[in-house]
């Protein structure tokens, strides 16, 4: 008895101590397969840029990620690049590298200033699309991304809903260069008016950044402290402004936002934050992919695609876009 | 399962399985050190590149400087050096995301080797503005070439951190579990190796127990069973035989040696009763012829009879005899006796001729005649009757002695049919008419010389008479 149970552990050892062993060996393979991986098929792959206004922010991350998912299907090569922190100029001079590379097709923001370059693009056959912002006159092939002057209406919209009576109406927005908030702030302005008890008192730049939106905010509300509704017209100008409201310890102010970037839900659910209009960045990456494949594959495409957004509220803040 | 089948495969095993880990270590080992060195290569590679496009684009400028030819061949070298690093980074991609901006370099290197061209065809010209806008050109490319590349080795090397961390932690996972498996290998062959001698020693140990055991004469030992696939089985079943076998073996040699020894013993009681026979004989002989002479001539008839019956007493014992002879000297004795009884006694023979060619044991009929007339007639005064009674058939010769005596009790036909408990040395002392060998004896001889084929009957009843039927075997 004592003899089979010697025999039984000692076996056992050597086959554990064994299968860890291969499975040590399985795994280093594994891993220097990765490394080493062969790719002489990559060279008949189609290689896309994608250029971001901004390299880590959450929406041009989720941009990228639906990118990615969709070349991955269609066995597209992806290249992500952008300035770390925003600069139009920096991101030109990638566009203009990305079309030296010679890429089968490059995705960007359709920035006026890109406009020449776009063009050298299109001289040598490679395909830019647009995203986030458009550049109708260029010679881009197609646009994805938000209907940015439905975006501003239905923002509108929402404060008209939410708002008692009588509002003085401050704005935050991105950049006042962005052809996209332009559009946002232009077609909420405009919607705005057809309300006589409406009135937009205040309008000024974050450049995209949360600690200048909550700046913004505290020079509107001491210039102007009867601001009753704050309106953020770019990813993180609704935090900021919180951030402001906070500062100043007000919290008699009804704050609107853009999109759902960093901590923009929790605060909603709060009710710091009265609702947000959401854009869709993952679905803006993926089609954009997809209207590169309509190109390569002579399938017809819009020229202009918009991915609607969303709203979120307090009301309906489980709705995820 | 036998002990060379389990060495075939125990061996053969622990063999592999020593190589596969040997072969496997020294399989990753290799593995990861080539990764290595064409990560290093890589690296390598995108610095070279990084260099040349440099070097060239500081070449053509200082040719639109100083137009030295040698410039111009130099330029053509960093050329062709790049188009040897380009080819080189066709031929080894680096894993991942990387993939794609290895392309991208790629396709900028050949942007660059371009203009490079459109440089170098128009260099001897004298248009210093289309150098300078080739070169502006260069510079750019270049520039993005410089980027492309510190962007590449930045990514190889973060995927590499990530893989060689991975790796590092399995190698030590794999030093851990070699030096367990190969302990555990070794512990597990050295009780393998235990085992198998083990079940090699233990059945030997006992089977040589056993066989000391057999030498010394202990023929009733247990011999262990083993399984039936095991070597030691027909081992162990031989031994068993061959302690059967000599149990039997003995058990009949004691038989034979215990049938000697009686026949040895009764022999001895024969010879005892030999005194002189020789000197009797001729004593007797000159009786009878002087007997003769003097014209008596019954004493001389009965002098013969008594010299015959001498005679045939000193035969050997176990000499056998045809029943021919045997009633002859029947015939011999009762004529003795009937010189002594007279009228009182009548013999009477009832004999089947076919049956007298049947060899019985000498004196097989004499010591039951005279038993009739030392204890069945002696008392009576007239009309004793003796009858031999001799038949049977193919297979066995029945002979009957009866009389008409006075008989005996249970007890004694008990006695007398327990003969065949062995030879009673303390039997009573003959009496002076006797010749010496008793009824006993003759049974005894019977059954050693005739085994189970012998038979005895007593039929007796206490004044009516006795009868002693013998059967035995003919063709013996």
């Amino acid at each position: 008895m004592v003899k089979r149970i010697i025999s039984v552990l000692l076996s056992l050892a050597v086959i554990i101590s064994f299968m860890l062993f291969v499975k040590s060996v399985l795994t280093i393979n594994a891993s220097l397969q990765e490394l080493e991986q062969n790719n002489l098929a990559t060279q008949q792959q189609k290689r896309i840029i994608l250029i971001a206004q901004e390299l880590d922010t959450p929406y041009w991350k989720l941009l990228e990620q639906g990118a990615r998912n969709q070349s991955e299907q269609y066995q597209y090569l992806l290249q992500y690049v952008g300035p770390i922190r925003y600069n139009a100029q920096e991101q030109q001079r990638m566009l203009q590298k990305a079309i030296a590379s010679q890429p089968q097709g490059i995705i960007v923001q359709g920035l006026s200033i890109h406009e020449d370059l776009i063009a050298e693009a299109q001289r040598k056959n490679i395909p830019v699309v647009t995203v986030d912002i458009d550049a109708p006159n260029s010679s881009r092939i197609a646009y994805v991304g938000t209907d940015n002057n439905a975006a501003g209406e239905q923002l509108a919209q929402l404060v008209m809903q939410r708002i008692g009576s009588e509002a003085k109406v401050g704005i935050i927005i991105g950049s006042e260069e962005a052809e996209n908030q332009l559009s946002r702030l232009q077609a909420f302005q405009a919607a705005l008016t057809t309300s006589p008890l409406v009135q937009i008192v205040d309008k000024r730049t974050s450049n995209i950044s949360r600690l200048q939106a909550a700046k913004m905010t505290v020079e509107m509300l001491e210039q102007q402290p009867d601001i009753n509704v704050i309106v953020g017209l770019s990813g993180l100008d609704a935090v900021g402004i919180i951030d402001g409201l906070d500062a100043l310890q007000r919290d008699n102010v009804l704050v609107f936002g853009f999109d759902n970037l960093s901590n923009t839900e929790v605060l909603i659910q709060q009710g710091r934050i009265e609702g947000s209009i959401v854009q869709q960045p993952y679905i803006i990456g993926k089609q954009a992919i997809e209207t590169l494949y309509s190109y390569y594959n002579g399938h017809p495409y819009q020229e202009q695609i918009f991915v609607p957004t969303t709203e979120l509220s307090s009301d309906i803040a489980e709705d995820k876009p | 399962m036998k002990i060379r089948h389990l060495l075939f495969i125990v061996i053969p095993l622990l063999f592999i399985a020593l190589s596969a880990i040997s072969l496997l270590l020294f399989n990753s080992s290799h593995r990861v050190n080539e990764s290595y060195a064409q990560f290093q290569a890589r690296l390598l590679l995108y610095e070279t590149i990084n260099e040349q496009a440099q070097q060239s684009v500081k070449l053509a400028d200082q040719w639109l400087n100083y137009r030295q030819i040698q410039l111009l061949s130099d330029l053509q070298d960093s050329s062709a050096g790049l188009a040897a690093s380009l080819e080189q980074a066709q031929n080894d991609y680096p894993a991942g995301n990387a993939v794609a901006d290895a392309l991208s370099l790629q396709q900028l290197i050949i942007s660059f080797q371009q203009i490079e061209q459109h440089f170098l065809s128009t260099a001897a010209e004298e248009d210093t503005l289309l150098l300078r806008g080739y070169l502006d050109e260069a510079q750019q490319l270049a520039s993005f070439i410089s980027q492309e590349c510190y962007t590449l080795i930045g990514l190889e090397l973060s995927s590499y951190q990530d893989r060689y961390n991975i790796i590092l932690q399995q190698v030590a996972n794999m030093r851990v579990a070699g030096i367990v498996l190969l302990l555990s290998m070794l512990l597990l062959s050295l009780w393998l190796a235990y085992i198998i001698s083990k079940s090699i020693s233990t059945p030997i140990q006992q089977l040589v127990t056993t066989a000391e055991g057999i030498s010394q004469g202990n023929l009733d030992q247990q011999i262990t069973q083993y399984h039936k696939k095991s070597d030691f089985y027909s081992l162990a079943n031989a031994f068993t035989h061959m302690q059967t076998a000599l149990k039997e073996q003995i058990a009949t040699e004691k038989q034979a040696l215990e049938k000697d020894k009686q026949l040895k013993e009764m022999e001895l009681e024969v010879l005892k009763s030999q005194i002189n026979p020789h000197f009797l004989f001729n004593s007797l002989n000159v009786v009878s012829k002087l007997a003769l002479i003097e014209g008596a001539e019954q004493t001389s008839d009965l002098t013969v009879a008594i010299s015959n019956l001498l005679r045939y007493n000193l035969k050997q014992l176990d000499t056998p005899v045809p029943l021919r002879d045997e009633v002859k000297h029947a015939n011999d004795y009762v004529y003795i006796q009937q010189a002594r009884y007279r009228d009182r006694v009548q013999f009477q023979l009832d004999i089947d001729q076919n049956q007298l060619d049947t060899t019985v044991p000498v004196l097989t009929l004499q010591p039951i005649l005279e038993n009739i007339f030392v204890h069945g007639i002696e008392q009576l005064e007239h009309g004793a009757r003796i009858t031999l009674r001799i038949y049977g058939d193919d297979q066995y010769t029945w002979i009957t002695i009866s009389d008409n005596g006075k008989g005996m009790d249970e007890e004694t036909v008990e006695q007398l049919l327990q003969y065949q408990q062995g030879f009673r040395s303390s039997k009573p002392a003959p009496t002076g008419q006797s010749t010496g060998l008793g009824t006993h004896n003759v049974f005894r001889r019977l059954q050693l010389l005739y085994g189970d084929q012998h038979g005895v009957e007593i039929e007796s009843r206490l004044g009516e008479g006795t009868a002693i039927t013998l059967r035995i075997p003919r063709g013996v």
